[in-house]
């Protein structure tokens, strides 16, 4: 059992170290190494689905409008999501290793994943989920 | 800073980097999951950065929209000011958000408009804009 006191520790953790982390790899000698620059490569090459997870978490968290579109029924967004975001990879799968992807589509990307955040998946829809079995 | 022409190419490095990276991102989501499904309530981390959004880190928003206008927003003409100093704009803009504690401001501003706009919703905008003109990676 972890206390939401120590999941917080654990999470300013793993921050910290992200932050400090990069900064070392900004200052050593290897070029392109840090982490803003591979998570870069990635998202511009094979696994665009990342810009849409980075939207999709936006507005999961910040946004939200005041009903869910999908109403009560809560686990359907979920699933889409994940469909969606195999989806993505599936397709990333395919393409060429020297393949980069257009930035008005990482832009759209980001986007639509704001509007599936806000409108469908969102902890700020309504104050209190029910799960089925609770 | 250092000069260019010392820097390194390492492919193998970068791979090293690259698993650090993979692996963090599975811890989290297995811990994510394993939180969501033990007995005790909200402990999630999506739970935990919900209280500490409301409790006031407007700049956590901020934040959101920098990063994602330096990942996934390039720039194709070259950069105008120093990433260094991009950096400490940003952090800069960070520091004044929380000094002025704008976020309770801004909601006030807000509940006197008809319209249930969310604050975050110009923190992220915000974060966006200032990561697009001062902090994006070259393509």
């Amino acid at each position: 059992m972890l206390s939401v006191q120590t999941v917080e520790h654990i999470v300013i953790a793993i921050i910290a170290f992200l932050v400090l982390f990069n900064v070392y790899l900004n200052f050593n000698t290897i070029k392109n190494d840090t982490i803003n620059v591979i998570l870069k490569n990635w998202a511009y090459n094979k696994y665009f689905f990342l810009t849409f997870i980075w939207g999709v978490l936006g507005g999961h968290f910040f946004l939200g409008s005041h009903q869910p579109i999908f109403g009560s029924n809560w686990w359907l967004p979920v699933v889409l999501v994940i469909v969606i975001i195999l989806l993505l990879i599936i397709i990333g799968k395919r393409v060429d290793r020297a393949f980069i992807l257009k930035r008005r589509y990482q832009l759209l990307l980001l986007v639509s994943g704001v509007l599936y955040g806000h409108f469908f998946w969102s902890q700020r829809h309504i104050p209190e989920i029910l799960f089925p079995w609770e | 800073m250092k000069n260019i022409s010392t820097l390194v190419n390492d492919q193998n490095f970068i791979k090293k980097v690259q698993y650090i990276l993979i692996a963090l991102f599975i811890i989290l989501i297995a811990l994510d999951i394993y939180l969501a499904l033990d007995k005790t309530d909200n402990n999630t981390i999506s739970n935990v950065i919900l209280n500490k959004t409301d409790n006031g880190l407007f700049v956590l928003t901020y934040f959101w929209g920098v990063i994602a206008a330096n990942l996934f927003i390039t720039k194709k003409s070259p950069k105008v000011i120093s990433p260094l100093a991009g950096t400490a704009i940003v952090i800069a803009l960070a520091v004044l958000i929380v000094l002025f504690n704008i976020e309770p401001k801004m909601q006030t501003a807000l509940s006197n408009i008809k319209y249930n706009i969310s604050v975050y919703s110009f923190s992220m905008l915000l974060g966006f804009l200032v990561g697009f003109v001062f902090w994006r990676q070259r393509s």
